[in-house]
């Protein structure tokens, strides 16, 4: 019989392309760089910062400690009132805290600014200077004004604003214990007030 | 003749049952299966894994050992002006996130790594220390 060229049937081609197929897919998963995969987390920072933050204050050097260890959330009251909350270096390099404490049964408060320090990027510094240097401000508002609104004060968001591309914020209380004497303890509670700043390019 | 199927037929109904199979439901899931080990691999999630755990040691009242293993793949992990900077080391081979990232951390250890895998995060009063190894993966 005189048969010219190779005779195929259908179902042997199509087997043909899928055997094909499945090779070029695993080469492009497996094998090719031209793939370029980009991993996108959706999650709100600024409340991991402002979480995480309360949580390393809580077990700072600000607790009470009876020589042995710190008492967790026990914040030792002669500490508080040394100054020692503005002497902590717990901060992050792209947000600006405010942290608040306050004696719920005699009323007392205690504040302070946590600020990025130390970074090489000229627009940290920039904002450091701005609130250090700029504004005067009494911190111990935070206790008189609504829920957040500290950073709607004119002179504060014109410091803030302007150097990060974006400004996410987050107030949240935590409950705390101060220790006031061997005998007492009163109840008391962390405010954390927050400000996530958003650049365009890493600091 | 009426009726009739050849065997080539039945070949390909069958040949175009399994690619539809193969293409619509079992692919997407082995995909799907794929892209989370990828994405949880990621330089983006172990950025911010790693650097939630040195923060959270922070919170630790004594002492504190954490360990933390995200893959088998290489990393170069870099911990410096309260950054943590990972990146997939050039050893690493496939289809991957070669974007680094980055994700802060409010306290201080200043550590740099290349080609690792494996994260130790120690805390012990005041001093924190991170250490990593490469460990070879299953």
């Amino acid at each position: 019989m005189d048969r010219r060229g190779l005779e195929l049937p259908f179902g042997a081609i199509i087997t043909g392309f899928f055997l094909l197929a499945v090779a070029v897919l695993i080469y492009l998963v497996f094998f090719a760089r031209i793939l370029d995969l980009h991993v996108i987390v959706a999650e709100y920072e600024a409340e991991i910062h402002a979480i995480n933050l309360a949580q390393v204050l809580l077990s700072s050097n600000l607790t009470y400690s009876d020589g042995y260890t710190s008492h967790r959330g026990i914040f030792d009251k002669s500490k508080l009132d040394n100054g020692e909350l503005n002497k902590v270096d717990i901060w992050y390099p792209d947000a600006i805290a405010v942290v608040g404490i306050e004696d719920l049964e005699t009323g007392k408060q205690w504040s302070a600014i946590l600020t990025p320090k130390n970074v090489g990027g000229t627009t940290a510094s920039d904002l450091i200077d701005c609130l250090l240097n700029t504004i005067e401000i009494d911190i111990t508002i935070i206790f008189r004004l609504p829920r957040g609104s500290l950073w709607e004060w004119p002179d504060l968001i014109e410091c803030v604003s302007g150097l990060a591309d974006q400004i996410v914020p987050y107030v949240r209380d935590f409950p705390v214990a101060i220790r006031v004497s061997d005998s007492e303890i009163h109840r008391g509670k962390m405010t954390i007030s927050l400000r996530e700043l958003v650049f365009s390019e890493v600091i | 003749m009426k009726g009739d199927v050849s065997v080539n037929t039945i070949g390909i109904i069958i040949i175009v049952a399994a690619t539809l199979t193969l293409f619509f439901i079992i692919l997407p899931q082995v995909m799907g299966f794929l892209l989370r080990e990828l994405a949880l691999a990621s330089p983006t999630v172990v950025s911010k894994e790693l650097a939630g755990y040195v923060a959270i040691s922070g919170a630790a009242p004594y002492s504190i050992k954490i360990s933390y293993y995200p893959s088998s793949l290489p990393y170069n992990v870099k911990i410096k002006g309260r950054i943590v900077s990972v990146s997939m080391s050039e050893k690493a081979e496939g289809l991957l996130e070669r974007t680094p990232a980055t994700f802060s951390i409010p306290i201080d250890p200043e550590v740099s790594f290349e080609d690792v895998n494996s994260f130790f995060i120690q805390k012990v009063q005041d001093t924190y220390e991170v250490e990593a190894e490469w460990i070879e993966g299953d």
